[in-house]
């Protein structure tokens, strides 16, 4: 029993990192209907960034900051220079993201050279913490925590703010709100730049659970963050959450009894959500 | 036994219902008109009929087969065809290709694999024979992504035709045609075989003078009048909602 | 020469492919070993591209797991003939409807949706596929996959060259069977279906079943590339079935030219002769190369090389209605 509350709580901490970068590209699907594969792509990308500078600093916050902000910058490019022409062609966003991967990946190789990067760990956090009979990691717990004080920061966002209102009205009817004279480009770039922003960061704190970062992480992190959009549901704050959540423990739970099943929970996740409830489990039925 | 067998059909959206109760019969060989307001819920009614879209309650019988559960492809192979209000061709294939893919439609050798979609004269000839009591048969080679909004509709409605269907849902199919078209679609309509039931969605009076016998008057989402076109010309109801005067008692049927 | 203008016209249609063919059957007489080899590969995913285009470009699926069934074939082979002793001739025909078998299974999930929910299915099912021949140590080698898969042991000494010849005349067979059928009633339907399937229904098609059908028969012929590639290549591992391979075969059939067959061949062959040119200058540059040609071929070759070589080409020797006829490939 005391095995399966450690990997529910250590899958917890993996889903908040799931869930940073999923609810980005949910919000970007939700709203410009935009499918960025590359996504994943931001996540490393600021994580070799963050975590250089967080290396160099010492400070995990700057590192954080880094990342963000490198990977919001280079999301943005994505956005403007090739996604504002494929508006509206999903299958062409796909594939030229994809693309972006690859080049992404690349150019990493070329400026980090491949050996994996380790997580930074500043020394604050390092060790573990005992609460009752369970000794937890003092991290994990960090990520945890952000993860409760960000899901509701952004579900308030979403839900009780007017920037929020205008989002999720730009997403059921576009045409509606540019009658009503509300300019939805800017905001659009706004959320773009927020999603890879988000993912980025997520990149820095995320490198502990996932064990350090490769240059692979770009196509593993997107699989994940797609599965945990279907299964989710798409658009919503609360979504991403659910789906992140349950993606996480589930693959940790059953990578405890079975390693080896750990890395088919996110395909039976999806197929069955697919299959039973398309919309996902938090999405919005479309009329 | 009546061709068609319609009962309390009713159709939400979320909270908005567009059908409310929907009964009536047809019989074989009734050349039928549904008319109402823009609105009124025609062609969910014609889309429901022909099975694209779910009822949310009532029943549908078509010569005693229960439509209900039946698949919209079930239906044309029982007989029920239909034409759509916005031509829905294929824009790629030449107007003498949609002739023979409407022809092969209901035939098993659709899934032929080995023998040229253009190799069956059967269909060649029958193929010819329908564009040509459609005027169509010089144009036949002719992408239809480049026919005229006539031609386009006159494709449309020999399309549904095809099948020699028991019976015939017209979605409004002089939408967009003058006069002189429309003469040309009538004709192709009056060609058909005396036994073949229609239901026609049409806004114009002598369009449904010539082709109709019978008038449905749809009204938010319920038939408030039927009867043949004299009947409803003269029906104080149906005057006020097409000329807008109040009206005090609104008889239902 | 006393030859009708349909006779011209037919002839200068088929000239180019006529061109492609001989080329290709001569080509141990220009070509060195390497380029063979190259030849090779490149026909082989042809075969590959070929399929995806029958449900990609004619049917208009945007299937993303094209390269799982691909591997379905060549690791049911691999492992068959390694691990069973099992004949060549009954490894291939297995191993070809285990892929239409896979095909089939997919398709029979994935139906349920179209566009954007059909593709996120057949990818994870695609990475399904990769998933379990990487856990699967015991049978499929695991991260490090099979190898030391020789040629088919059918009683000839294969060569280079001679198994070239071997996979060229398979090829050719596809090549035909697939034309043919995209020229029959299913194959127009299926056209039809991707133009209008609202139409197709109304007119009395079982829209789902040709999906299906076409589906499976799909999956049948990249497993004929599978078996195709498992010899020539020697070794398969679980990265030739993930979705970065399946995303590479759309991009070869975009290039190319979705819904005309021949163009998922010229886009393999465009792909695979830049790897090797960039192979032989620049190699650990090639992933920046490969991505930048998926921008390149959505951003600037939507429309397809091969359609557009086949309208110059047509206008060139002054066909009359050029560009109708291009459209039928």
């Amino acid at each position: 029993m005391d095995v399966v509350i450690v990997s529910v709580l250590s899958g917890m901490s993996y889903g908040v990192v799931l869930f940073l970068v999923a609810a980005g590209l949910s919000f970007v699907l939700g709203l410009m209907g935009i499918v960025n594969v590359a996504h994943g792509a931001l996540v490393m990308t600021g994580a070799y960034a963050g975590i250089h500078v967080a290396k160099a600093t010492g400070s995990l916050i700057l590192g954080g900051l880094a990342g963000a902000l490198l990977a919001g910058l280079v999301g943005f490019l994505l956005e403007r220079a090739f996604l504002r022409n494929l508006y509206k062609f999903q299958l062409e966003q796909i594939l030229v993201t994809f693309g972006f991967i690859y080049i992404l990946a690349n150019i990493h190789l070329w400026v980090y050279g491949s050996w994996p990067l380790d997580a930074f760990v500043p020394s604050v956090l390092n060790g573990s913490v005992v609460i009752g009979r369970f000794s937890f990691s003092v991290f994990r717990l960090l990520i945890m925590g952000i993860g409760a004080v960000l899901c509701p920061v952004l579900w308030w966002i979403q839900d009780r703010t007017r920037i929020g209102a205008v989002i999720r009205a730009g997403m059921d009817d576009p045409d509606m709100l540019a009658v009503m004279g509300i300019n939805l480009r800017p905001v659009n770039i706004a959320v773009f730049f927020a999603a890879a922003s988000l993912a980025g960061f997520a990149g820095v704190i995320g490198a502990f659970p996932l064990g350090g970062v490769t240059l692979g992480l770009g196509q593993d992190m997107i699989f994940l963050a797609i599965a945990v959009v279907v299964v989710g549901g798409v658009g919503s704050i609360q979504g991403a959450f659910a789906g992140a959540l349950t993606m996480g423990v589930f693959s940790s739970v059953a990578g405890t009894y079975l390693p080896a099943a750990a890395i088919f929970v996110p395909y039976f996740l999806m197929v069955a959500i697919l299959i039973f409830r398309p919309q996902g489990l938090l999405g919005r039925s479309e009329a | 036994m009546e061709v068609m067998e319609v009962r309390n059909i009713a159709k939400n959206f979320g909270g908005l219902s567009v059908l409310q109760d929907v009964s009536f019969d047809l019989r074989a060989g009734e050349k039928a008109a549904l008319i109402g307001p823009n609105g009124a819920g025609k062609t969910t009614f014609l889309n429901i009929l022909s099975g694209l879209l779910r009822p949310s309650s009532g029943s549908m019988h078509f010569l005693g087969h229960d439509l209900t559960k039946l698949t919209p492809n079930g239906r044309v192979a029982l007989g029920l065809s239909r034409s759509f209000q916005i031509s829905s061709l294929f824009p790629g294939l030449s107007v003498f290709e949609n002739m023979l893919m409407a022809l092969f439609g209901l035939q098993k050798r659709r899934y032929q694999m080995f023998r040229s979609f253009t190799g069956y004269e059967e269909n060649n000839a029958r193929a010819r024979e329908l564009l040509k009591g459609a005027d169509l048969w010089l144009a036949k080679d002719t992408p239809v992504s480049d026919l005229a909004h006539g031609e386009k509709r006159r494709l449309e409605i020999a399309l549904s035709l095809s099948s020699r269907p028991k019976m015939l849902l017209l979605d409004e199919p002089n939408a967009g045609l003058d006069a002189a078209e429309t003469s040309g679609l009538i004709k192709m309509i009056e060609e058909l075989p005396r036994e073949t039931t229609t239901l026609v969605v049409a806004h114009d009076v002598h369009f449904i003078y010539r082709l109709c016998n019978r008038v449905l008057v749809l009204y938010y989402g319920s038939i408030i009048a039927d009867g043949s076109c004299e009947e409803i010309q003269a029906d104080e109801t149906v005057r006020s909602i097409y000329l807008g005067r109040r009206t005090k008692d609104a008889r239902i049927g | 020469m006393g030859l009708t203008k349909a006779t011209k016209g037919r002839l200068f249609r088929l000239a180019p492919s006529t061109v492609l063919i001989v080329l290709l059957a001569t080509a141990p007489a220009w070509a060195d070993i390497s380029i063979i080899s190259l030849l090779t590969k490149i026909i082989i995913f042809g075969v590959l591209a070929m399929s995806l285009d029958m449900v990609f470009g004619y049917l208009g699926l945007w299937s993303f797991c094209h390269a799982a069934l691909f591997s379905v074939a060549a690791y049911v082979d691999a492992i068959l003939i390694q691990h069973f002793g099992v004949s060549f001739w009954l490894a291939a025909p297995v191993s070809i409807l285990a892929a239409a078998a896979a095909a089939a299974l997919f398709a029979w999930i994935g139906l349920r949706m179209s566009g954007i929910y059909f593709l996120l299915i057949t990818l994870a099912l695609g990475q399904l596929v990769f998933s379990v021949a990487f856990v699967w140590r015991a049978f499929t080698g695991g991260s490090q996959g099979l190898s030391s898969i020789s040629y088919p042991n059918i009683g000839i000494e294969f060569s280079p060259v001679s198994f070239y010849y071997f996979t060229f005349v398979i090829v050719l067979v596809c090549a035909v069977i697939l034309h043919l059928l995209m020229k029959s009633p299913f194959g127009y339907s299926l056209r039809g279906i991707r133009e209008n399937e609202t139409r197709m229904i109304a007119i009395g098609f079982n829209t789902w079943m040709h999906k299906f059908i076409a589906f499976t028969i799909s999956g049948a012929f990249a497993g004929v590339a599978g078996v195709l590639y498992v010899h020539y290549n020697g070794i398969i591992i679980p990265s030739t079935g993930d979705m970065a391979s399946s995303g590479l075969i759309t991009i070869m059939v975009i290039i190319g030219g979705a819904g005309s067959l021949w163009g998922g061949m010229i886009g393999g062959a465009i792909i695979y002769i830049l790897s090797y040119f960039v192979s032989l200058f620049t190699p650990e540059r090639w992933p920046l190369i490969l991505g930048a040609c998926f921008v390149a071929a959505v951003m600037f070759f939507r429309g397809g090389v091969y359609p557009q070589l086949l309208r110059w080409w047509r206008l060139a020797s002054g066909a009359k209605s050029a560009l109708r006829e291009s459209r039928e490939g």
